[in-house]
């Protein structure tokens, strides 16, 4: 920065008309530090439970949640300072820029937290209630805050990912925003066993689940790939509720395998290529 | 079992004058498709309804003109023998409740590929009737939409239409009577505008903020006319359909006199579990089922007794003639639920 402007900056922010700061002053920002946080857990509180009763729209409201955190915490900070200082506008310029390059410079994190948080608010490559995998993670997007997003992950354990990860590593989103989302199902037979109705099965046992939701935006699609020791039937299908991915999977696997007993058809088996001999193995 | 109405017990019932009101235009539109048929354009047609939507009325009014074979089925079709009916049928076939030719379960749709093997090598045309919910499914994992060219939606009624319907039965001479006006008051919510002065600074801000109107409840508004009322509010709770609307008002008449407050809007308690809910999806899809074919598609997973108990006690099901059905009244209920809770769609 020229010395000039520095010396003009630095005089403008000397010349602040700060405010006498006497106990009124705290306890009214206090006050407003209050109010903003009950304010953000009260609706919090009400948009999710809302969001619970209408499963369709689970999404959507959630989503209003850390954008309205973001609005009333920023409109708090700027009660609170007009609270300390009553500048004039060169002032306030003058003040913002060096807040910023103090923030840039001391807390440069928090402030890569917080953008992080708007582009992940306005960009929405994740949202509230996504399945997501975000760097070495797997989980349920629970809360996205002004410093880091929340996940839960399948054996219930809450990770905090900060938001500004989401500028240097790939998030991958199993629903994209939809209550349904896509689970693949394999199921790995012997490769003597019939691979048509294997798959037919499958498909029954898929398309008849109690978590399936079928349409021709959610279609079911059944592949099979032969691998040398076994073969593999892929069901890709959508559950009607990502909450229910594993119920979904375990509840499709185990009606597929009691019908495959009932024609025959039999898990994988252990095979040793030295001597050609077998064992049986536990494909459920 | 089906029942062929042109030799069962139901084909005195075709003697009667059918009447029908409100479907015109869909009326309409089979008929045309009938007549391509007679003309050499073959399209088969599914008419597609939520349950007491009036299907079969609109297909008996629709087959009277026409040399047709009637197959209604009752229940769950385990074995194909109706396949014979069909090679012996005339070349307009009329089959209800098509939804029975399939279970939902590992093995369940045998009856339904059959019937769409051999509809795909005959020449004969096809009137079918089907569950909404069960048509929505099959098409998407059957590709039933594929087989019948020809869909035809019946849609809920407005208020003229079941007034007209009710009223062909009833008669003009109704007293209407308007018992429950002040009830009918309703709250408005509109946006004011606050201006609010920022503290430490001389500006003025303009806030937006929700208005909730509460002078309704206390000033009585010009009173609307109770017929219309009486109607409305039926068209509301029946949900547009003609065949619970019937109901509905059947149970709240006192002839000649019906009072508004006689039409009762239900609210039934529909946070179920999982289990409880895919049971009440089956019974909404399959319209009535018998409580061994509910066990069959529940599996060992489910307990079905229990399950149904909890669907009974909340009056969300019924019992009718060894059948569970949904009841009437919670169909409105049931259906959002279920469709918000990705259960049908």
């Amino acid at each position: 920065m020229p010395n000039g402007v520095l010396t003009n900056t630095t005089e403008q922010l000397t010349t602040l008309p700060f405010n006498e700061i006497g106990v009124e002053t705290i306890l009214y920002i206090v006050f407003i530090i209050v109010i903003a946080y009950l304010l953000v857990r009260v609706i919090s509180f009400v948009l999710r439970f809302v969001s619970e009763k209408i499963p369709s729209y689970r999404h959507p409201i959630t989503m209003l949640i850390p954008l309205l955190k973001i609005t009333i915490y920023f409109t708090a900070l700027y009660y609170v300072l007009f609270a300390l200082i009553e500048p004039d506008l060169t002032q306030l310029i003058a003040f913002f820029g060096l807040f910023g390059a103090a923030l840039g410079l001391g807390l440069k994190d928090l402030l890569a937290d917080i953008v992080g948080g708007l582009v992940i608010i306005f960009e929405k490559p994740y949202q509230i209630g996504d399945k997501i995998t975000f760097g070495d993670y797997y989980g349920e997007v629970k809360d996205i805050g002004i410093r880091s997003t929340k996940l839960v992950t399948p054996d219930d354990s809450q990770v905090s990912v900060p938001n500004f990860k989401i500028f240097s590593e790939a998030v991958s989103s199993g629903n994209a925003g939809d209550i349904a989302m896509m689970v693949v199902i394999d199921l790995f037979i012997d490769p003597d066993g019939e691979s048509g109705k294997a798959m037919s099965i499958l498909k029954e046992a898929v398309t008849t689940s109690k978590f399936v939701i079928v349409s021709k935006k959610y279609p079911c699609t059944i592949l099979l790939q032969d691998f040398p020791y076994y073969k593999r039937i892929r069901a890709r299908a959508y559950v009607n509720d990502l909450r229910n991915e594993f119920e979904f999977m375990s509840e499709v696997t185990r009606r597929a395998w009691i019908e495959y007993r009932k024609l025959g058809i039999h898990p994988t088996q252990y095979r040793f290529p030295e001597t050609g001999s077998s064992d049986s193995g536990n494909g459920s | 079992m089906p029942e062929d109405e042109t030799t069962g017990e139901s084909g005195e019932e075709r003697e009667e004058e059918v009447v029908l009101f409100g479907y015109e235009e869909e009326l309409k539109e089979a008929q045309s498709a009938l007549n391509e048929y007679l003309w050499g354009k073959h399209k088969n047609i599914a008419i597609v309804s939520d349950p007491f939507a009036g299907r079969s009325t609109l297909v008996e009014y629709l087959a009277r003109d026409y040399l047709t074979t009637t197959i209604a089925f009752n229940s769950v079709m385990t074995e194909k023998a109706f396949i014979s009916t069909l090679h012996d049928a005339n070349n307009i076939i009329v089959m209800e409740n098509c939804h029975f030719l399939a279970m939902r379960k590992i093995g369940g749709f045998a009856q339904l590929d059959e019937f769409l093997k051999f509809l795909s090598k005959s020449d004969k045309l096809f009137i079918t009737t089907w569950n909404t919910y069960s048509w929505s499914y099959l098409s998407a994992v059957k590709n039933l939409d594929e087989f019948f060219p020809k869909v035809i939606r019946l849609e809920p009624m407005n208020a003229e239409s079941l007034k007209k319907m009710i009223l062909s039965h009833y008669g003009n001479n109704i007293e209407y009577i308007d018992d429950a006006a002040s009830k009918e008051k309703k709250l408005s919510i509109s946006w004011k505008f606050a201006h609010i002065k920022i503290p430490f600074s001389s500006t003025t801000r303009t806030l937006p903020w929700p208005y909730l109107d509460l002078s309704s409840i206390f000033h009585k508004k010009k009173q609307e006319n109770a017929e219309k009322l009486i109607f409305d509010r039926l068209t509301r709770v029946s949900d547009g359909s003609p065949g619970i609307a019937r109901k509905i008002w059947d149970a709240s008449i006192d002839y000649p006199k019906i009072r508004l407050s006689s039409i009762k809007e239900p609210t039934f308690d529909t946070d179920l579990s999982i289990n409880e809910a895919f049971l009440l999806g089956i019974i909404l899809t399959m319209e009535k089922i018998e409580p061994g074919d509910l066990a069959e598609i529940a599996g060992p997973e489910i307990d079905v007794e229990e399950s149904l108990y909890i669907l009974m006690n909340r009056e969300l099901v019924a019992r009718e003639e060894g059948y569970y059905i949904i009841n009437y009244r919670a169909l409105k209920s049931v259906k959002s639920y279920l469709e918000l809770n990705r259960m049908v769609w």
